[in-house]
């Protein structure tokens, strides 16, 4: 490489002016736990997707490792069947399935063996020279959680992978799903054993809601329009519900669930990503660290819940057995391989304060949880009521106060909940919806929220990961209330699947004098 | 798509001919109203049938200026796709009938509820001019523009340069939408284009549905430079080769259409900074062959080559089929993939063949090449470097329809740089005796 090239700022001339200015240099991504559910629903179709799509180089390169003893040619077949079953843009093309076939290779390798390391680095070594990869490594673990440290470590001490800033050719990057770590001790840990092989901007911990276009349209909501800002703080906004509600039961991930519960499933990472970009201050760029420093900024004026008010702004349930729509379904402590007096939540509900000037008196309120009623994730600002009721007589008394709710799944927009008057003499007025949906105004089908990701760890963009002082301070808030439910000697309360969660829920916001919202 | 509906709020009462069968006929200065009443009909229709009140979420105005009733039933066809925008859309047909009135009014509301139950709305609008009334048609049309929403203009055919009805609907537009595939006399109307977004640059884009096809043919050049080690090859390029679809065989009387590599290369010569030499530097061969001498920002040589490839199938440009792109969806297996015809394998007039770079460094040749394979549906990267090739790359060039195309032109709202600055590039191509000042 010629060292007095600047790699780092260098700009193809012919990508002046095109959509994607982003040049990506050619590289090889390398998929730990390649024959596991995620890179055969998730990853393969998404890099095919890109590679239809045109935005993957010549040289891009696949090598899966995993423990099983496939061939290239077992994996590539695997990867085809991946893409006939799970692309959006299936069936496969001949033509560019004969060259993204290629690039794709396997490697044989138990995770925690150093000398499967050495084989894989040869292979590498080779494949830099025969693909021009020219020493460019993303390494994506999509295996059990337990293995990310061993297999940082072991990319590390091996030499496969490259910590930034030395005199090798090409960068080395590492992507970690979810969850980072069981608590805060343990991200430490597993951040430490990362560290040994990757500095921090190496280092891309994948929360997949940060690649859906409506989450990313929340910081255009607040930032591209000129309306909502003014009022979006203490003065204008009454308090503000994120729901992450899913229909469905476990499906079969009990050995993950059991550990996890719904709070570090769901609330550790996608709800705080969630409230952190919707009580976030306006970045003073759109780059990685401006957005994150703001999004720490508001997770960091959470303050800590002390245990007394852990048992009155929390509640968590699990789900009990009974029939949704005409078929009987099992209670979680009746899913196979959960313990019958398990104590794992499949429900939050809790009450959240931030203390800063913009929120200050704000309550954010969040739920989720397994078999509710429908599968949903908004947010929804409520406002204040007007200061006044002008109209009274005219069933104001009974007006919805004005909400706006960002739909992040399914039918994904804006709505926003208004009076208007009733047509007739008199004057009566009735709650109104004004509705944005993204599919009937656009008319296209957006990337699926791994084509966005995967794209930006490959050029380098870390805006929509998320930083490691992000992922503690929500390990904290999450580790405050565990420790405290850990104390109580209640068992956990059931609620009837398909019901929006146990009655304490209710009682948690009713207290303060509102509502959840019905959706 | 597949699972798409339509509904129209009007019935085919009062139909004239089956362009606006489905379109109910009203006074011109009554079309505001009669659309407000169809929406609370429509609305108060689904209601009474359990069903939602629609939403007039209009997104846009989209004028058509279609030239005849088969234009008018491309953009008709255009409009009613799954994948359209929800917008209010007017189709401006000019007749050389005598009508009743000077001008005819038809209107429809539509909602097409699509896989999910998602449901989009749409207003359309034809207005018929009889008797050279077209001339007189702003006073009807401009107060029908969605007030402060964004406006786009697209001009089926070839516009009528420096006319007073062009440049005045222009002048209500955000954007000018044109496709000098569908020109007679590319390069004039390439001359004429850039004359027009000189002009009126500071208040309406301008955008070119012929830029939008080329567009994966630019993303394959382009990638063959995005590492640095690259760039040597990049300012070092000697020769281009440009070839286009131009049918069977040579003839005298068979249209070519050089418009779409007299873009690639004025993309080229304005990423690049290349200009044309004026004087002796080009010269043209029979058979649709094209040489020129450029030179770039340190006055090297470049030859540029456009030569039109025979022995190719030409398809109808404008078969209605193809507008119709089905838009991918996870539960619909097959939709999108494939968006070519069926039958023998065919490309329209002017579609780049091959577009070669030849590149000489410390006495070394490279060349890069990007040519469509013998299917016509897809192309492939060659990179031959002194030290050895680079791996290949297949991509699909899809027919992409009207719909896919206009859609794209209408999610921007400024002004296209690389279009523009490729125009003015090809532009000066065409002329060096002008000398521009590339953008």
């Amino acid at each position: 490489m010629d060292a007095t090239i600047d790699t780092a700022n260098f700009v193809n001339p012919l990508r002046q002016g095109m959509r994607s200015t982003r040049a990506m240099q050619p590289c090889v991504m390398v998929i730990f736990g390649a024959t596991g559910d995620l890179t055969h629903r998730k990853l393969l179709p998404a890099l095919y997707n890109l590679a239809i799509e045109q935005p993957l180089p010549a040289q891009f390169t696949v090598v899966g490792v995993a423990r099983r003893p496939f061939t290239d040619e077992q994996f590539r077949q695997q990867a085809l069947d991946s893409i006939n079953s799970f692309s959006r843009r299936r069936p496969v093309n001949p033509a560019i399935w004969e060259t993204f076939a290629k690039g794709l290779f396997y490697c044989q390798a138990q995770f925690e063996n150093p000398d499967d390391y050495e084989n894989l680095g040869k292979l590498l070594d080779r494949l830099d020279q025969e693909r021009g990869v020219q020493g460019n490594r993303l390494f994506y673990l999509a295996t059990p959680p337990n293995y990310y440290g061993a297999i940082g470590d072991l990319l590390s001490s091996s030499g496969v992978a490259k910590r930034g800033g030395g005199d090798a050719p090409g960068w080395s990057r590492i992507v970690v799903e979810k969850p980072f770590g069981h608590d805060l001790a343990s991200a430490r840990e597993l951040n430490s054993s990362l560290n040994k092989g990757f500095r921090e901007n190496q280092i891309y911990r994948i929360d997949h809601y940060l690649g859906k276009e409506t989450v990313q349209n929340i910081m255009v909501l607040r930032f591209g329009n000129g309306i909502f800002e003014p009022i979006w703080n203490r003065q204008y906004i009454d308090h503000v519900q994120i729901t992450v509600a899913e229909s469905i039961g476990i499906e079969g991930r009990a050995d993950y669930y059991e550990q996890a519960g719904a709070i570090r499933d769901i609330v550790q990472n996608h709800m705080m990503q969630l409230l952190a970009l919707t009580a976030m201050e306006p970045p003073n760029t759109f780059g990685a660290d401006a957005v994150r420093d703001e999004k720490v900024k508001a997770l960091r004026a959470i303050p800590p819940l002390m245990e007394s008010e852990i048992a009155f702004d929390t509640v968590r349930g699990q789900y009990g057995s009974g029939i949704i729509l005409g078929e009987t379904v099992p209670g979680y402590c009746q899913e196979p391989k959960v313990s019958p007096t398990s104590q794992t939540e499949t429900f939050v509900a809790l009450k959240l304060l931030i203390e800063n000037w913009r929120w200050a008196g704000v309550p954010f309120y969040l739920r989720t949880g397994k078999r509710l009623t429908k599968r949903v994730t908004e947010i929804a600002i409520q406002f204040k009521r007007p200061p006044y009721l002008l109209f009274q007589g005219a069933g104001a008394q009974q007006l919805q106060p004005n909400v706006l709710s960002m739909r992040i799944q399914p039918n994904e927009g804006i709505s926003l909940l208004f009076s208007a008057k009733v047509p007739g003499q008199e004057m009566r007025l009735r709650s109104v919806n004004m509705d944005f949906l993204y599919g009937s105004s656009f008319g296209v089908e957006p990337p699926e929220a791994y084509e966005r990701l995967l794209l930006d760890a490959m050029l380098g963009d870390s805006t929509l990961f998320t930083r490691i002082d992000e992922t503690e301070l929500a390990w904290t808030l999450v580790d405050t209330i565990v420790r405290a439910w850990a104390k109580t000697k209640a068992p956990i309360a059931t609620y009837e699947p398909g019901t929006w969660g146990p009655k304490a829920a209710d009682a948690l916001i009713e207290r303060d004098g509102r509502t959840w919202r019905r959706l | 798509m597949s699972a798409s509906t339509i509904s129209d709020g009007f019935g085919g009462a009062q139909a004239p001919n089956d362009l606006t069968q489905t379109m109910r006929k009203v006074e011109p200065e009554a079309i505001e109203t009669e659309l407000d009443t169809s929406w609370r009909e429509a609305n108060a229709s689904a209601l009474a049938s359990g069903g939602h009140a629609g939403a007039r979420n209009t997104v846009m105005t989209l004028v058509i200026y279609a030239n005849n009733r088969s234009e008018a039933r491309r953009a008709l066809a255009v409009l009613n796709d799954p994948g359209a925008q929800a917008s209010r859309a007017i189709v401006i047909l000019p007749s050389g009938a005598t009508g009743d009135a000077p001008i005819e009014a038809y209107i429809a509301t539509r909602s097409q509820t699509q896989e999910g139950g998602m449901t989009s709305y749409s207003e359309q609008i034809v207005l018929m001019a009889h008797d050279g009334a077209v001339q007189h048609l702003p006073g009807t049309l401009l107060p029908l523009i969605v007030a402060g929403l964004p406006s786009f203009f697209w001009w089926m055919g070839e516009p009528p340069w420096r006319t007073e009805l062009l440049e005045s609907l222009m002048d209500s537009s955000d954007r000018l939408i044109v496709d000098t595939a569908a020109m007679p006399q590319p390069e004039r109307s390439l001359m004429a284009l850039d004359d027009l977004m000189r002009r009126k640059k500071s208040s309406c884009a301008i955008s070119d549905l012929n830029s939008a096809r080329q567009a994966p043919w630019r993303e394959l050049v382009a990638s063959f430079f995005d590492t640095p080690e690259m760039l040597a090859y990049l300012g070092a390029i000697d020769q281009v080769s440009i070839e286009y679809a131009a049918g069977a065989e040579y003839t005298s009387e068979a249209p070519t259409n050089t418009a779409q590599a007299y873009l690639f290369a004025g993309w080229l010569a304005s990423r690049l900074g290349w200009r044309a030499l004026g004087g002796a530097g080009a010269a043209r061969g029979g058979n649709g062959e094209h040489e020129q001498t450029l030179v770039n920002g340190v006055n090297q040589k470049i030859t540029l080559q456009i030569n039109a490839r025979y022995g190719v199938t030409l398809k109808d440009r404008f078969d209605v089929s193809q507008v119709n792109i089905p838009i991918p969806t996870q539960d619909a297996p097959g939709a999108g993939a494939d968006l070519t015809q069926s039958g023998a394998a065919s490309v329209a007039a002017g579609a780049l063949m091959l577009v070669r770079l030849r590149s000489t460094v410390n006495g070394q040749v490279g060349s890069f090449t990007v040519a469509r394979e013998a299917d016509l549906e897809h192309a492939s990267t060659l990179a031959k470097l002194p030290l050895g090739s680079q791996p290949s790359k297949t991509v699909h060039l899809p027919t992409i329809g009207e719909t896919a195309l206009l859609t794209e032109q209408l999610h921007q709202l400024e002004h296209d740089d690389l279009y523009e600055d490729a125009l003015a590039a090809a532009a000066q191509l065409l002329d060096p005796r002008t000398r521009r000042v590339t953008p």
